[in-house]
């Protein structure tokens, strides 16, 4: 007898707005216990189960079927999951957490406004410095797809899980691909994004994991979350 | 040195200077680039050419066929580069392949820029939703980017494991 485990956000601002998202629906979530602690229970769905975790957490408990639906944004699904068979599918946006996956530059390289130039660069780059490029990230799957369909290759990854926009300043990293919502920190850091430097559009989702056990008692519970939700229960 | 003073200036208005790449690079580059925009246009009868030659596509003899007529008398090197296709064509023929069904497209190529040479895909026939099996080419100038002095000829290719294995199952 399997209730549906739903996965959200612990802490910030989408933690808030999940909450808020699910309770406009009728589905009140409340955390338990102590406000340190990663539980919450939900009220308004019979067989419904809450985990909270960290939101970078939820594309992995997806994939592994640790969770039946979770939010998370699209980024981070299309990081985790960069093959052609995604294991989860996107039942619906919340409307919350719009933001951006960019490749941006400083902005005072004037002679660089496209991928294109940015691969002319890398190749005198090499010359000049002695080592290839560097694109600061923490989307390597992202940024490596998108260099590949833009065809630059002269360049290297550089893991960054920290400020990605202080790198080029701190000269970790000539350029970076980093996620922006008002692209106000990006200007701060005299960082500007290329004119076709748009990698993905990202929104805070709900998925759904094939992977989880989906049992009888489970299937029932996300037909009522789907009725709640306004949704098409998917087969 | 007078139009590069202007550029770097413009560039450092643009933003903080910041990072390895030196506002003595970005000026050098942008005044080519103004330059090369201050340039004629192409002979628009050059420009046909090109677009005729790039959009030669079928059988690999055939194709070779079209660029030998299309290119005649453009130059040695074109007609060395069309020799090494009929060469090439040779060789593998001798290995086997039968070339007469050899697909060419001349506005093929791979993604990546280091190709400088013959260019190759493998595709599973009627497998519209595998990616391509394998793929590669020459890359010679690669060597002398990274250092070598005189440059190395290289070659190489790459196979996707599990999509060649899939193509040997039933669709």
């Amino acid at each position: 007898m399997t209730r549906l485990v739903l996965g959200l956000p612990s802490k910030g601002r989408l933690m808030e707005d999940s909450f808020g998202w699910f309770a406009e629906r009728g589905i009140a979530v409340r955390r338990s216990g102590q406000d340190r602690t990663y539980a919450a229970v939900a009220k308004g769905l019979d067989g419904l189960d809450i985990a909270l975790l960290s939101a970078a957490e939820i594309p992995a408990a997806l994939t592994q079927g640790r969770i039946h639906c979770g939010v998370t944004g699209d980024d981070l699904v299309r990081e985790a999951m960069p093959d052609r068979a995604p294991r989860v599918r996107r039942l619906a946006a919340l409307g919350i957490g719009g933001a951006d996956v960019v490749v941006a530059v400083p902005a005072f390289w004037i002679d660089v406004e496209t991928m294109g130039d940015l691969d002319q660069v890398a190749a005198r780059f090499r010359a000049r410095h002695g080592h290839g490029l560097r694109v600061a990230t923490k989307y390597p799957n992202l940024a490596r797809a998108f260099f590949h369909e833009k065809g630059v290759a002269d360049y290297r990854l550089i893991d960054s899980q920290g400020a990605t926009e202080a790198a080029p300043k701190n000269l970790t990293a000539e350029a970076i691909v980093d996620i922006t919502s008002t692209g106000e920190t990006l200007r701060a850091n005299h960082l500007r994004v290329l004119d076709d430097g748009l990698i993905l559009r990202s929104e805070a989702a709900l998925w759904l994991a094939d992977a989880a056990v989906w049992d009888g008692p489970a299937r029932r519970t996300l037909r009522g979350l789907a009725a709640r939700l306004g949704l098409d229960a998917p087969a | 040195p007078e139009p590069e003073a202007a550029v770097a200036a413009l560039a450092e208005e643009a933003g903080e200077v910041l990072g390895l790449r030196e506002t003595a690079e970005i000026a050098a580059r942008a005044t080519e680039l103004a330059a090369a925009a201050g340039e004629p246009p192409m002979d628009p009868a050059h420009g046909r050419l090109i677009e005729a030659a790039l959009a030669v596509s079928g059988p690999a003899p055939q194709a070779l066929a079209e660029l030998d007529r299309l290119l005649a008398g453009t130059g040695p090197a074109v007609a060395a580069a069309l020799e090494r296709f009929a060469d090439r064509l040779a060789a593998l023929e001798v290995a086997g392949i039968a070339t007469a069904e050899l697909p060419f497209d001349a506005d093929f190529g791979r993604k990546l820029e280091y190709y400088d040479g013959f260019v190759f895909e493998v595709a599973a026939a009627g497998r519209p939703g595998l990616p391509p099996l394998a793929g590669g080419g020459r890359y010679d100038s690669m060597t002398a980017r990274l250092g070598a002095a005189p440059p190395v000829p290289a070659v190489g290719g790459m196979i996707r494991p599990e999509a060649a294995l899939a193509a040997g199952e039933p669709g």
